[in-house]
């Protein structure tokens, strides 16, 4: 069976990198986030249909305030 | 939650108003209520059911009927009875009260919440507020799915969770309690939200001119999606709709008045129960098999490259891989200006310059490092894959093992069914018949709901490559950029929950299990290992093997539920003050047990009381006096806060068979001759002094 030994090092070099894992999300950040939608769940905990629309409002003014957007239309 | 008090109105047996108080010291948690049967202790429990939730197993038949109202009552024309529930929870007291009446012969519940009313008294500042939506409140404290496993019924302790949304119901309220429940209900929005995103980016890329055509496509298969869910859904109805005309024609056979019809459909719901364990098991076992596939899937490929890449062993690929050169050997000979054939080098020489051109190619320390740590990997994964083939091939040979199974009970069930045909009596095969309409309409659905399931999952995948594709062609306008970068934002943290329940939900499932597995090796004659399925089902097996205890006795399985229960509420006890932010802290509800000991034998009964108190928080057990044992005070005796027992009042005319409970030195009679009731009997609660 003939093998590409170039195929097969450029493979090799890429398994060993991917053994690196540098690139992460910032856990604690999000976990915070991750608290204060926590908190907003807690507030709409007997909510009713109406009250949902609401709670998705909240949690997308948390999100894009975490992301840096200053309103809720600027992911939009 | 703690129950402080209960009030039965005119209800059932109970004439007129009759109130019993729960215990609450901590280390006397044991309230037990002594009745002869028949005299009113499965209506207590149900009393409870009825005031909370509506209903209650042993009378829902009736609720619509006259039969809750106590026969004395109606006769005095007293039309209204009603159940009162006084219970604490977090520094605050709350009265439930459940109200029905009487009109022309018929029980409604007057009022919108259908009778039902709840005071909240904030036990600090005094203040007393009606609470809205009081169902839903109930059902946040102790949620119904889980009310027949607080609220036990030792005699109907086999209530079966053979179809999905049953099974849901129940693992949702199980995760109520482990404290979930804002957590899943992030991730329902986290997803909602999600999906609304996608179709918001969609649009967007709608505007932009070498996406349109991907995103009409996208956008059209998102609402063919949408349609099979919507047919999907409808269909899941019709099934379960289907199951339960099944269940009806089975519990009417069940009922009838032919004893060998009766006799033959028991042994076929047996064989059905025993087959559906077996489909349960397999079930687990293909769960088991995936969640193997997703720890060691990485190492099966690793496995297979391996195997492709033996080649590569150090003597082979030295000078070869990653580079035919060293470079520090190339930079040796550069310094020394000489060659290894020994020919001078000078510098600036072309011999100079071609042998340093070799660098370009050669391998470095960093390279080197790269195949040694590439070939370790792949070391790793052959050992990782090693330990999955056995695995796999456990797996394997018990899905063998349950597929031989299925079909032996399946053999089984059409013979008994045959039998029970060939007994040709007319009522039976009415219902023979219907029950086989069911099952095939049933069937049916199932099969197009897999199609239409089927459907979906390769329309989502499709959906998938389209978006990929018009992400690739996409050229990114602002709001596009940040619609992804919300959207990425939405997955990233749906994730991290995702991730945090399951370290938190492995924790749980462990110590539970643990909390069983010692219950049971304390109480049990023979070995058995427990393990928790995802549904949160305990499944037993003989220790040291693979084989499914089925054929195990209902004492034992009464056993394992009642060590399930309380190994749920001390572990939900343990998190009560928990603080973290992510789970609410776990429910601290009752353990209220009527006939607790049903099926048991003696060795068991005396076992379960000894661990009953100490893992409950608060336990109420109702208990005939035919099941209690003079030696068991020695086991719970310093554990009972209030004692009980109900006194059957017999109508003057008829003569009581004398029946008497005797505790310690004390004898009780449980029955007398009232004057006060003219036809029918009616029962007292009445307090025995705790020393």
């Amino acid at each position: 069976m003939s093998i590409d030994k170039e195929e097969v090092k450029k493979i090799m070099v890429s398994a060993a990198d991917s053994f690196n894992p540098e690139v992460k999300e910032d856990d604690d950040e999000i976990d915070s986030l991750i608290n204060e939608i926590i908190m907003i769940e807690k507030a709409h905990k007997h909510t009713s249909q109406g009250g949902v629309i609401r709670k998705h409002e909240q949690i997308s003014v948390k999100i894009n305030k975490f992301l840096g957007y200053d309103n809720l239309n600027n992911n939009s | 939650m703690n129950l402080l008090k209960l009030t039965l109105n005119n209800f059932r047996i109970f004439y007129g108003k009759r109130t019993i108080e729960f215990s609450n010291d901590p280390d006397k948690n044991v309230t037990l209520v002594h009745a002869e049967n028949s005299m009113g202790k499965t209506t207590m429990l149900n009393a409870i059911k009825w005031c909370l939730y509506a209903k209650a197993p042993d009378f829902e038949n009736e609720a619509k009927g006259s039969k809750i109202l106590n026969h004395i009552s109606h006769e005095k024309q007293d039309y209204s009875c009603y159940v009162e529930i006084e219970f604490s929870e977090e520094g605050k007291t709350y009265s439930i009260k459940r109200e029905a009446k009487e009109v022309k012969t018929k029980l409604g519940f007057p009022g919108e919440d259908r009778g039902l009313t709840i005071l909240e008294n904030d036990d600090k500042s005094g203040s007393v507020r009606k609470k809205s939506n009081p169902q839903t409140f109930i059902n946040s404290i102790l949620p119904e799915e889980l009310s027949d496993y607080f609220l036990f019924a030792g005699e109907t302790y086999a209530k079966t969770r053979n179809d999905s949304s049953t099974r849901e119901l129940y693992k949702k309220a199980v995760r109520d309690i482990l404290g979930f429940t804002l957590s899943d209900s992030a991730i329902k929005d986290l997803n909602e939200m999600q999906r609304k995103s996608n179709k918001e980016l969609n649009l967007l890329h709608k505007e932009n001119d070498n996406t349109t055509s991907l995103s009409v496509e996208i956008s059209d298969l998102t609402k063919e999606i949408e349609t099979l869910s919507d047919a999907s859904d409808i269909l899941k109805e019709d099934i379960k709709e289907q199951k339960s005309i099944v269940d009806d024609c089975t519990d009417k056979i069940l009922k009838s008045n032919h004893y060998e019809a009766k006799d033959l459909q028991r042994q076929i719901k047996n064989q059905e129960s025993l087959r559906n364990t077996s489909y349960k098991n397999q079930t687990n076992l293909l769960t088991e098999r995936q969640l193997l596939v997703n720890d060691y899937g990485y190492a099966v490929f690793g496995y297979s490259l391996k195997n492709k890449m033996d080649f590569i062993n150090h003597k082979d690929y030295a000078g070869k891989i990653p580079g035919k050169y060293y470079i520090g050997f190339v930079d040796e000979l550069l310094k020394k200006e000489e060659c290894i054939c020994h020919r001078a080098l000078p510098k600036g020489s072309k011999e100079y310059v071609a042998v340093e051109s070799l660098k370009a190619d050669a391998s470095t320390d960093k390279t080197e490092s790269r195949v040694r740590t590439s070939i370790n990997a792949l070391g790793l994964f052959n050992g990782r894959s090693k330990d999955f083939f056995k695995q796999d091939g456990r797996i394997d040979s018990s899905l063998d093992t349950c597929g031989e199974e299925i079909a032996s009970f399946e053999t089984e069930i059409e013979t008994l069914k045959d039998k029970l045909k060939a007994l040709s009596i007319k009522s039976i095969d009415i219902l023979i018949a219907k029950k086989e309409k069911a099952e095939k309409a049933q069937y049916s659905f199932q099969r197009e709901k897999n199609q239409k399931d089927v459907l979906i999952e390769t329309k989502e995948r499709n959906k998938k490559t389209k978006e990929t594709e018009r992400d690739n062609l996409s050229v990114d306008t602002d709001k596009i950029k940040r619609k992804k970068e919300f959207i990425r934002v939405l997955n990233t943290i749906g994730l991290r929950i995702l991730d945090h329940q399951s370290k938190a939900e492995k924790k749980a499932r462990s110590l539970i299990t643990q909390n069983v597995q010692r219950n049971l090796d304390d109480c049990l004659r023979k070995n058995f290992t427990v393990k928790l399925d995802h549904d949160y089902n305990l499944v037993t097996s003989f220790t040291g093997t693979d084989t499914i205890a089925t054929g195990t006795g209902q004492g034992q399985a009464l056993l394992t539920n009642l060590s399930f229960i309380t190994a749920l509420i001390s572990h939900s006890k343990k998190r009560a003050s928990a603080e973290n932010r992510l789970f609410l802290p776990g429910t601290i509800a009752p353990f209220v047990i009527d006939a607790p000991f049903a099926e048991m034998d003696g060795s068991y009964q005396k076992n379960t009381l000894a661990f009953l108190p100490n893992q409950s928080h608060q336990l109420i057990l109702f208990l005939s006096t035919g099941q209690w044992d003079a030696e068991y005070e020695n086991v719970i005796g310093d554990k009972i806060g209030k004692r009980y027992y109900l006194l059957n009042h017999i109508p003057k005319q008829d003569v009581p068979e004398k029946q008497v409970l005797k505790i310690k030195n004390e004898e009780f009679a449980l029955n007398i001759n009232d004057s006060k009731s003219d036809k029918f009997p009616m029962t007292t609660i009445e307090k025995i002094k705790v020393n």
